[in-house]
């Protein structure tokens, strides 16, 4: 067995290939069979001697031309959107960019540019799911799509992460979608026409006995097609495996790291795959089958027949072969992460001084300044001034940073247009990163206020560990879930006014599953945590949601 | 005319038409090395760009290791001056030691380690030494393509009369070197 990756690229590309061609042949040979048989039941009487004049070879032109131009409209039309369309099924949303987790898979995709060559541009996206997936799609055009979601994000390291990105990435520079599309369009063809026959072979059978050989006519048709749409589906799953094969040599390939990837296959096998809602024909874009099943996992002639994606422990052992390592190498990756305490769980944005700002004084631009200096040099709120990293010219009292001196220096007068203030002590949010995802976080009270999504990707992350206080709080919260329903109906009357948009919040349960009073604006999509609920709420989608080892 | 005559001009003109398609063939060639050291240079500068941030979030809490900051600071002035291929490969693989040693030293500044701003800083740089070894990757697969091209007869014959010449590879050491395979008993 071969284990250099670029041997493995040019086996599969060369068996792909047939494979594809073999299905195009196999697409016109179904419709011209089509076509014999409806000639003859519209021309055979009785005579044996028309039965030769069904097969004249001089009309397989004819129906390959009618076949293709039927294939080309139909494939036209169902991929013009596809992309938009994939993206709108999943949710995806571009990532955020003052989330860290998000700004590394940024950097990675831009990587995976890079490495190929810059040819394609791909566009990043991250799906909202805690499950653990990513897919590429490409429109063939020159930009393609990779998503990732957000527990894959959470649980593989950066090195896991550049060899998933580089295994989409090699789907996407191979081709792979392009050849997908292609084939579920024709094959897709065949699927509309038996689905439509079948109904119309219902109705015709509920209102009377039609003619005997009308429903003969049908029913043959009938067989041919689902004949087709077997061996089309088999097919189909048979070049989608050997894409995920070729793919990931591929993907060694770019990424030079076999170990990389093989860890984050295992760690993908392990844990829950789902996306979301999606139709089974997306399966094939995904690195692994959304839909768990047990045929991924065992080998053998079912399995290996009737599944997209090539078992996990195949695909894992062939990359370690290619590191020239064995299982053992994995135990290193399945080491869960080192936490760190909770009391440093919550990071400032602004903490050190740095020379960042110029200043316009004596028409002259002086500097560069940290921000001690920048006001003992006397700069004021109508002061120029030019941030070095942001490279633009603004008022000093438009610059945060600076905005925020001035307040301390005098009070509540600078108030910066557009904060946010504490619904409970009102006193400005500040900007935090909070398990590297933003969150406004009051500094007196601890309360935090975060938006909806951004509270799944706190969820599915686990940098940080929890103190023995949100642990208990949280126990009891879960065992109190079902008492004292009518005292925080109550409660309703104390809402909080939402800090965005300052309309009366809803307090209840964060739901039934998270037993955690918060204060929700459901126009804005943001929830108000007091001090320490975030991590009750974190706490307990971990102790439900932690994978079977 | 004589068929002879035609037969002569025939091939002239084939001829002709070889040597210029074998030009125009090279000329390519040539632009797309010079298209894949134009991705190395950018992100080189971008590199470049970087260090000044390190080493301004290091020093506040680095006081007893200017001597490593000093390093990469001047490892850095020289990489920004170098031009042809073969000396910036000198010089990016001092900046590359100097910063391997200045991350060395952060490890044992457990506040600096966990800076939001330094964490920042070292994604963005891991970032672009990855995109660094990409497109250098990518530069040395096309030097090496035009290098066999100008090589291979019958192009050799063009490439020596109008001087084309083999461009220089690109070799870099990895800052966070790729792990070595580890072998398990």
């Amino acid at each position: 067995m071969p284990y250099s990756f670029i041997d493995i690229e040019h086996r599969k590309s060369r068996l792909i290939k047939a494979v594809f061609l073999f299905l195009i042949v196999f697409y016109f040979a179904v419709a011209y069979l089509l076509w014999v048989v409806t000639k003859f039941f519209i021309f055979f009487n009785g005579g044996v001697s028309s039965l030769t004049g069904l097969l004249p070879f001089g009309e397989i032109p004819l129906v390959i031309g009618a076949a293709a131009v039927i294939a080309s409209i139909h494939w036209t039309v169902s991929s013009r959107h596809m992309i938009e369309t994939i993206i709108g099924v999943l949710e995806a949303q571009p990532p955020d960019e003052k989330d860290a987790y998000h700004q590394t898979f940024k950097n990675v995709v831009s990587e995976a540019c890079v490495a190929t060559g810059s040819r394609t541009t791909f566009s990043p996206y991250v799906i909202p799911s805690s499950g653990m997936n990513a897919f590429a799609a490409s429109d063939g055009k020159g930009s393609a799509v990779i998503g990732v979601t957000e527990g894959l994000l959470a649980t593989l390291n950066r090195q896991q992460l550049e060899a998933v990105v580089a295994h989409e990435a090699a789907h996407v520079v191979s081709g792979d979608s392009q050849t997908t599309t292609i084939i579920c369009s024709l094959f897709g063809i065949y699927a509309a026409l038996f689905q439509g026959l079948t109904r119309a072979l219902e109705g015709s059978t509920r209102r009377q006995r039609g003619p005997g050989k009308a429903a003969l006519y049908l029913l043959i048709i009938l067989v041919i097609l689902s004949v087709t749409q077997f061996i089309g589906n088999l097919l189909h799953m048979f070049l989608s495996r050997q894409k995920e094969s070729r793919a990931a040599a591929v993907a060694v390939k770019l990424s030079r790291n076999p170990l990389a990837l093989a860890e984050a296959l295992y760690k993908i096998s392990r844990g829950w795959r789902g996306v979301g809602q999606i139709p089974n024909s997306l399966g094939p874009l995904f690195i692994m089958s959304p839909e768990y099943s047990t045929l991924d996992e065992s080998e053998g002639l079912v399995s290996d027949l009737f599944s997209t994606h090539p078992p996990t422990q195949k695909r894992v052992n062939l990359l370690l072969a290619m590191a020239h390592a064995d299982a053992s190498a994995l135990k290193d990756a399945l080491k869960p992460k080192e936490r760190i305490d909770a009391e440093k769980g919550l990071i400032n944005l602004k903490e050190v001084p740095k020379k960042s700002w110029l200043m316009y004084d004596n028409n002259a631009w002086q500097g560069p300044f940290d921000l001690e200096t920048l006001l003992q040099k006397g700069v004021g709120p109508q002061s120029w001034i030019s941030n070095i990293d942001e490279n633009f010219i603004q008022r000093a009292s438009e610059d945060k940073i600076l905005h925020e001196a001035f307040a301390k220096e005098s009070g509540e007068a600078f108030r910066i247009p557009g904060a946010l203030s504490c619904p409970e002590c009102r006193v400005p949010l500040s900007e935090a990163l909070y398990e590297q995802a933003p969150i406004l976080k009051c500094g007196h009270c601890g309360g935090a206020f975060v938006d909806k999504d951004v509270i799944l990707r706190i969820m599915v992350r686990r940098d940080y560990a929890f103190s023995g206080e949100v642990a208990s709080d949280s126990e009891a919260a879960l065992k109190e879930r079902s008492k004292d329903v009518f005292t925080r109906a109550l409660k309703m009357v104390y809402a909080l006014a939402c800090p965005s948009c300052n309309n009366k919040m809803s307090r209840g349960f964060y739901s039934y599953g998270y037993p955690v009073t918060v204060d929700t604006c459901d126009a804005c999509r943001k929830v108000w945590f007091q001090k320490n609920e975030l991590e009750m709420v974190q706490y307990i989608y971990e102790k439900f949601a932690t994978p079977k080892t | 005319m004589s068929i002879a005559t035609i037969a002569v001009l025939a091939v002239i003109a084939m001829v002709v038409l070889w040597a210029i398609a074998t030009y125009n063939r090279l000329i390519q060639l040539k632009l797309r090395v010079k298209n894949a050291w134009s991705q190395i240079d950018v992100q080189l500068k971008r590199r470049h760009d970087l260090i000044p941030n390190l080493v301004e979030v290091a020093k506040g809490y680095m006081k007893f290791e200017q001597e490593t900051l000093e390093k990469v600071v001047r490892a850095r002035t020289q990489a920004t001056q170098a031009t042809s291929v073969k000396d910036k490969e000198g010089a990016e693989n001092l900046l590359s030691s100097a910063l391997r040693s200045l991350f060395a030293v952060v490890e044992r500044y457990p506040d600096l380690k966990a800076n939001q701003n330094m964490l920042k800083l070292q994604e963005e740089l891991t970032s672009t030494e990855n995109k660094i070894s990409f497109a250098r990757q990518f530069y040395n697969d096309e030097t090496t393509r035009y290098n066999t091209t100008i090589r291979l007869f019958p192009a050799n014959t063009i490439a020596s009369m109008l001087h084309f010449t083999d461009e220089d590879l690109f070799q870099l050491e990895d800052i966070a070197e790729r792990q070595a395979p580890k072998v398990g008993f």
